[in-house]
């Protein structure tokens, strides 16, 4: 089934390799920039839709807190909350679920072109589309002290796993989590959310440190390249504060955290927004046009809002 | 719907769960776990070697009985290689680069070379431990063998230390060829590697005498002509190469249609090799050429091994997890039977000894069920297994 995106990529991997004069490293990281590239739409989309999450919190904790007795209420308040914003809480997984077999289809060519046992060398043949590749079969596989095809010896490559791991999982974490974390406000979902992914800030990085101690160094190459990567287009999307993230600048005080997120760095006009207390949820409601369908992060119904609730 | 919120509130905890269950299988996937058996016989005193997991085994070729069974406790002392028997020892590598001597009667360890590390701290060590893959070539003083990712070491026979070290650009998983010293060469060890060359090593001073490009990586090993004093050599360019020893030269070469791991069998000037896109082909060598050759397409999965000749057949073992028998014309399968696991490790073939019967095909496969199965050449049924 993977094999759809494996043979591709092996392929692609193979042929970077033979024009970048045999640099199996300087391969690895043009592919991962490629792939990273190529996903970036599911990105960008994953991302809009995990804001307009963000921005949602304080709106579901203010209608969580009015309906703390009314469960069905509350849902149902929710439901037209996301509506009105036209978020589908869905949305933000689905470009996660067709990114999985990239990774995993990146994951399998590079392990696949190293050929460190007998049984992935096999594995590899029949793989190719470009026949003419199989010269360059298998990959070299030394770098600097590394054997690619080996774990790191000197053990700099699992440390480097680990390190931007965490700089990606702490510079890529919603601010405004740890804060709902920190207010005690009785939010349980938003805490157990920021919670969760302050675990996942520390797991990640121990899980990828123990694949890089146990498997090849190539891999190892690969999860730094899109570490890196990842952090460095984040950056150029304007979605990292990295004084903030690095304790360099007080945090969003909670009176801030409380508000939608300013919106502004992305969509200055999602900016012009009310405050949710000024607007409950429940008043009479913005005309808005039909929800969009796919409906991940519609900024059209958002403007009419914005424009409809300043002049109201 | 708190179902829904439920979700929310575990969807980065599920997701990041996926991710890491689908790369921790993924990375499992013909990982250093697996492995498959080697098998080896020796014929005069009908005994099979298998060397799988964390085992040396010996077995009586006929009835399959176990005679004896060297079980090691390292924590990661997988082989692959195939055994070889000389001279009362039987020589194996392993997954950490140790080099096992054993007592071919009793099984009792002789010796083990264990590679040494530069330890910096701890379990620091800018020095990766590598594998062996190939089986080795043995002489009076020497044992001969190239290593997973690069390298090919000597080690001696009498001070079980290592003598030499050959770098190679890539791993060298074929067993390499020895030749003793005659009036106008030295003792010379031949060795192709993944990095594409044919080398041929000083097996004193461990220098490199001349190399050959290939054209691509030979993962196999190599099969010798003395007639000619050429070998043979399958590539993953799809290639059989025919070089000429004392010319130092590609005598020929002929493309087939998927690559080639298996080393060649030869008999009467035809060599039989098959391909990981499961032909088999028989190619003639006329006039020091390769003639024209006759091929068919017999499996659905890759053959590895060897091909094994006896009167008139040619038995293969395929992936697909079959063996076949096939006339020599190549031109009709005569008969093939089931393997419970991928047959892709050398086949041997036992010959009964008695009047009017062929004998044993012994084969090894990947299944724990049937690590070695002995099928009757002539009944087609299996005679016993190992598991």
């Amino acid at each position: 089934m993977l094999d759809i995106v494996i043979n591709p990529f092996i392929t692609i991997l193979l042929f970077l390799y033979q024009i970048l004069g045999g640099n199996v490293v300087l391969s690895i990281v043009v592919f991962t920039i490629l792939v990273r590239l190529a996903t970036y739409p599911l990105t960008h989309k994953q991302q809009q839709s995990t804001k307009a999450m963000q921005e949602l919190q304080p709106e579901l904790k203010k209608l969580q807190e009015k309906y703390k007795n009314d469960r069905e209420r509350m849902a149902q308040a929710q439901m037209e909350l996301y509506r009105e914003y036209g978020v589908n809480p869905l949305a933000g997984c689905l470009p996660l679920i067709i990114q999985l077999p990239i990774l995993l289809g990146l994951y399998r060519a590079i392990v696949a072109t190293l050929a460190a046992t007998p049984l992935q060398l096999l594995n590899l043949s029949g793989r190719l589309w470009v026949p003419d590749l199989s010269s360059v079969v298998p990959l070299e596989n030394k770098f600097l002290w590394l054997n690619l095809a080996m774990p790191d010896p000197l053990y700099v490559l699992p440390i480097l796993v680990v390190a931007t791991t965490f700089l990606q999982q702490k510079l890529l974490m919603p601010t405004t989590s740890s804060n709902n974390n920190q207010n005690g406000s009785g939010n349980e979902t938003a805490d157990q959310a920021a919670q969760m992914t302050k675990n996942m800030m520390y797991f990640m990085p121990l899980m990828f440190g123990f694949f890089a101690l146990s498997f090849a160094s190539g891999l190892s190459i690969y999860f730094i390249a899109s570490n890196l990567i990842g952090i460095g287009q984040y950056a150029l999307m304007g979605k990292i504060n990295f004084r903030q993230a690095l304790g360099l600048a007080p945090a969003e005080d909670e009176n801030e955290a409380a508000q939608p997120t300013p919106a502004a760095k992305v969509k200055p006009e999602a900016a012009e927004k009310p405050k949710r207390s000024e607007v409950s949820a429940f008043a009479p409601k913005p005309k808005r046009g039909k929800p969009k369908r796919e409906g991940i992060y519609d900024s059209r119904a958002q403007r009419a809002q914005a424009k409809s609730r300043t002049k109201g | 719907m708190n179902s829904l919120r439920d979700f929310f509130v575990s969807r980065r905890l599920t997701l990041g769960v996926l991710v890491l269950a689908a790369l921790v299988l993924v990375a499992c996937d013909g990982g250093p776990g697996e492995s498959w058996p080697g098998v080896t016989a020796n014929a005069d005193t009908n005994v099979i070697y298998v060397a799988n997991n964390k085992s040396v085994v010996a077995l009586d070729a006929l009835s399959g009985e176990k005679l004896w069974a060297e079980d090691y406790t390292y924590e990661e002392a997988l082989f692959f290689a195939v055994p070889v028997g000389d001279n009362g020892t039987v020589f194996v590598g392993d997954y950490e680069g140790r080099m096992h001597a054993i007592d071919a009667t009793t099984g009792e360890q002789q010796w083990v070379y264990e590679p040494e590390r530069r330890m910096i701290a701890g379990p620091i060590s800018p020095d990766p431990k590598d594998r062996v893959i190939g089986s080795v070539a043995v002489s009076e003083d020497a044992v001969f063998f190239g290593l997973g990712s690069r390298n090919v070491t000597a080690v001696s026979r009498e001070t079980h230390e290592e003598l030499w070290t050959f770098e190679t650009d890539h791993g060298v998983w074929g067993e390499p060829l020895y030749f003793d010293k005659t009036e106008t060469a030295p003792a010379t060890l031949y060795v192709v590697s993944l990095d594409h060359y044919l080398y041929a090593i000083h097996t004193e001073s461990g220098d490199q005498l001349w190399k050959l490009d290939l054209g691509g990586a030979a993962p196999g090993g190599m099969t010798y002509d003395e007639e000619r004093n050429w070998v043979y050599v399958g590539t993953f360019v799809s290639e059989i190469v025919a070089v000429d020893l004392d010319a130092h030269t590609i005598v020929d070469r002929v493309k087939v249609s998927d690559w080639v791991w298996g080393r060649p069998a030869l008999q009467d000037d035809i060599l039989y090799v098959g391909d990981l896109g499961g032909n088999l082909y028989a190619i003639p060598i006329v006039d020091n050429r390769f003639g024209e050759f006759a091929d068919i397409d017999i499996a659905d999965g890759g053959i590895r091994s060897t091909p094994v000749l006896t009167d008139g057949m040619v038995i293969v073992s395929s992936q697909d997890k079959h063996i076949y028998v096939v006339n020599k014309e190549l031109d009709t399968v005569e008969w093939s039977e089931k393997t419970k696991g991928e047959a892709l490790t050398e086949m041997v073939f036992v010959p009964s000894g008695e009047e009017g019967q062929a004998g044993l095909i012994v084969v090894g496969t990947s299944d724990n069920d049937q690590k070695v199965v002995a099928f009757d050449y002539d009944s087609r049924e299996e005679v016993w297994r190992y598991d």
